[in-house]
């Protein structure tokens, strides 16, 4: 059979760029993993194996970070996803203003984080925030935005605040699509709220959310932003998180290889979570 | 059709109850902001005082005759002269150097620094040089966890992609010993690029050059060794404390850690009589991880006698003078800090502002902080507060500097230009400049330090006690940079905050959190490829 070069040849570029881009680092991180690289003392680079995983799988503060990552994570997109469906169900009906109101919903997904990190330092000031004092005046104390208990569910709040419109958008899409004479007729029949939502408005969103959930679940795995500028990590380890944990490693202690040891076990928790998420979708997609 | 009248109306009741709500629920959020922000009417009440501090004398010396008796905050009592006078008295003094600033014209540097105030002192004097060199310079700044990323990422490609980079003592000990920075000594000796006489190297405050000297092995001491850097900027700590609420409670400034805890104490208990307590707490001292270690805490350890690592390397963190310093630094933390949710989220901004804001009676922190606390367009507590050293402890008093520099990459192109740029940006006419017009505290030479203008501008500081303060530090109580040089000190320090912030939350006695610390220690250098004979 002859094979034709032809179409290889005009490929090969962009075969090339994409491989140099995307694959080579990839790669490489996984060679990497594999040696004691030291950022700040290159001279003694050596092969050691598995030794950085076997490190890894034994430090009680990285296991505790895929801990805190993985509970990050479910509370995140589950306060997400919930208040993206109500918000999503309540301006999905024509009240007044409500394009005004769609525009202003989404509004946090465009700050960067940071930015967003900071202005709920000031928000949630136990001492100056305007919070405190609206809870002050209503009697009430200020919570313990940063204790040992409450730093993480703090980084949901805020990840909630700033990424529940990106659920809204997506839910309010799915809505727009469902035919409004599905819900009249069952309105005709006497549906419930509920049982409208149960039977027709879910069943409809199911394949929209979890592509959300999957995009989103990738997203917070490698949450770093806010807890970085928050509180790097603290108080003591109750935000110390896969990412700050990856850059800790990485450039302040200058542990390459631990670092990319780090970073391909995160790979392999999120290939693993997003193919079952996928095969999930496909599944919802078919049925 | 009745059933799709009977809808529409419900529709137009629940729009009309969802309307309502909304207002109403906008009208609550309103108010209670109008509320908040009466209650902190931080610029306009400042600037309130600023016009009558102008226009009706009498009533503000008796306002202030109240609270603080002795003098009110003046702004600088001589006039600068314009910006085009300056620079052609800067251009004179800089020609007055023995060398050919043209030697290198048209060759083009680039500065990578992180984004920092000492930049913005920086950046305006930019084309002062380029104008005296014919060198042009291009500034990469990045926010700090971006630089932090990239430079050691260039910095170990060896591509000559920067000439200068902005560096500082726990910098140099990861990027010295891992051989990326030129030594600077050959250009600081080479007469045809440094006229040393009138450079005056010995004119910079001593601490600053013993940071920047070392051999780049990991353990060594500092003060030993080439010349890596060369200080743009430096701070070490002091006390500050509320003058006017001390006079008002008949208390004096602490000398010691001991006299410290009991002053919080004291603090405390009249804040909670007036009824203050809560809306305004006795210290602040930085709270959050990594940070809480590198201000306040490294003038405890030293007054206690306590090393970080033995000669070995391995931490004393569970030694007795470890455990005394800890012991009572938290107790100090838990009696007059805010409570341990906010402690915890305290960084070196919430200081700064908190204290201009009014919210605390004393902290131990940066000494040009007072720059701001003393600027009355910024702080509330401008004219009410005092300075002094930090306290003392059975083994003496000190604290840790930490000093912003200029450092050549290895692999730079360009390293004579790069050395004229961090000859001129520290020689005495730009560092005067920088810090009287742009505000560059705190300037690393004595002679800017002394200056008659930058006396002028800070004489009034604490009502004299600032400068009285900063001298002392500076000639007798600071002590380099306090930890082992070790370019993996950051995570040592990040081990030691999680032990701090154990203690503080009472999840750990002091011992039980220090023996944990220590073990971290030894496992993470042991990590990092040292062996430790533990």
């Amino acid at each position: 059979m002859k094979v034709k070069f032809h179409p290889i040849l005009i490929l090969l570029p962009s075969l090339l760029i994409i491989f140099s881009v995307a694959y080579g680092p990839f790669l490489l991180t996984i060679y990497y993993s594999t040696l004691f690289y030291h950022l700040y003392k290159p001279a003694q680079l050596s092969f050691r194996g598995l030794a950085n995983y076997a490190l890894l799988f034994t430090s009680e503060r990285f296991l505790g970070s895929i801990f805190k990552t993985t509970l990050f994570t479910i509370l995140a997109i589950s306060l997400e996803s919930v208040l993206g469906l109500a918000i999503a169900l309540l301006f999905f009906r024509e009240i007044p203003g409500v394009r005004f109101f769609r525009g202003i919903v989404v509004l946090p997904m465009v700050i960067t984080p940071v930015v967003a990190a900071l202005m709920f330092r000031l928000f949630l000031d136990p001492l100056t925030g305007p919070l405190s004092y609206l809870l002050s005046m209503l009697g009430l104390p200020s919570p313990e935005w940063f204790g040992y208990e409450t730093a993480l569910i703090t980084m949901v709040m805020i990840d909630a605040w700033q990424w529940t419109p990106f659920f809204f958008l997506v839910f309010l899409t799915g809505l727009l699509g469902i035919e409004k004479s599905e819900l009249e007729a069952a309105e005709i029949d006497g549906a419930s709220f509920f049982q409208k939502l149960r039977y027709i408005i879910l069943p409809h969103l199911k394949l929209i959310t979890l592509i959300a959930l999957t995009i989103r679940a990738i997203d917070c795995f490698k949450i770093f932003d806010i807890i970085f500028t928050l509180t790097r990590g603290g108080p003591g380890r109750a935000t110390d998180v896969l990412s700050i944990y990856i850059f800790q490693q990485t450039f302040e202690s200058g542990l390459i290889g631990v670092g990319a040891a780090a970073s391909i076990i995160t790979f392999a928790i999120l290939m693993a979570l997003g193919n079952a998420l996928l095969r999930m979708i496909s599944k919802a997609g078919i049925g | 059709m009745a059933s799709s009248g009977q809808e529409e109306k419900s529709i137009s009741r629940r729009k009309f109850l969802s309307t309502v709500g909304g207002l109403a629920a906008v009208a609550a959020l309103g108010w209670g902001l109008a509320g908040y922000f009466a209650a902190f009417p931080r610029i306009e009440r400042i600037t309130e005082t600023k016009v009558k501090t102008k226009t009706v004398t009498s009533t503000v010396t008796k306002t202030i005759t109240k609270t603080a008796p002795t003098t009110v905050v003046t702004t600088p009592t001589f006039k600068l002269p314009s910006e085009e006078e300056m620079k052609r008295r800067i251009r004179a003094e800089l020609e007055k150097a023995d060398i050919n600033w043209k030697k290198f014209a048209g060759k083009e540097i680039v500065v990578s620094s992180p984004t920092h105030p000492f930049l913005d002192a920086l950046k305006p004097l930019v084309p002062l040089f380029e104008d005296l060199t014919g060198i042009k310079v291009r500034i990469e700044e990045l926010t700090e966890a971006e630089w932090n990323q990239k430079v050691p990422t260039v910095l170990a490609s060896g591509v000559p992609t920067y000439d200068i980079v902005f560096c500082g003592p726990i910098y140099l000990w990861g990027w010295g010993s891992a051989g990326w920075l030129e030594t600077l000594d050959k250009y600081l000796d080479n007469p045809e690029l440094t006229d040393k006489e009138w450079y005056d190297f010995d004119d910079f405050l001593p601490a600053t050059i013993k940071v920047s000297r070392w051999t780049a092995k990991p353990g060594a001491p500092e003060g030993e060794g080439p010349l890596w850097m060369v200080p743009i900027m430096v701070e070490t700590y002091l006390l500050a404390y509320r003058e006017d609420l001390f006079k008002k409670w008949g208390l004096t400034a602490p000398d010691t850690w001991e006299d410290l805890l009991e002053t919080v104490k004291t603090v405390k208990a009249k804040m909670k009589e007036e009824g203050l307590y809560g809306k305004m707490y006795p210290l602040t001292l930085r709270g959050t991880r990594l940070f809480i270690t590198v201000a306040a805490y490294t003038a405890v350890l030293p007054a206690y006698g306590a090393r970080d690592l033995d000669e070995n390397l391995v931490p004393l963190y569970d030694s007795k003078e470890w455990i005394e310093a800890n012991k009572i630094y938290t107790e100090i933390i838990k009696e007059g800090c805010p409570p341990p949710s906010t402690f915890f989220s305290i960084n070196w901004y919430n200081v700064l502002d908190d204290m201009a804001a009014g919210l605390y009676a004393m902290t131990i922190d940066c000494d040009f902080f007072a720059a701001t606390w003393e600027n009355p367009e910024k702080s509330k507590v401008a004219g009410k507060l005092a300075y002094t050293v930090v306290p003392a402890g059975p083994a003496g008093r000190g604290a840790r500097i930490w000093a912003w520099s200029l450092a050549i990459p290895k692999s730079s192109a360009n390293k004579e230009a790069a050395w004229l740029f961090i000859e001129w940006a520290t020689s005495k006419p730009v560092l005067w400049w920088s810090t009287v017009r742009y505000g560059n505290y705190m300037p690393v030479r004595w002679s800017v330090l002394n200056s008659p203008e930058v006396e002028a501008i800070t004489k009034d500081w604490g009502h004299g006690t600032w400068r009285e303060a900063v001298t002392e530090m500076y000639a007798k109580y600071t002590l380099g940079s306090y930890y082992t040089p070790l370019p993996e000190q950051i995570t040592l320090l990040n081990i030691i905050s999680d032990a701090l912030h154990d203690i503080i939350a009472d999840r750990k006695t002091v011992e039980e959190a220090l023996k944990w610390a220590k073990q971290e220690a030894v496992r993470a250098l042991k990590e990092a490829g040292y062996e430790l004979p533990v």
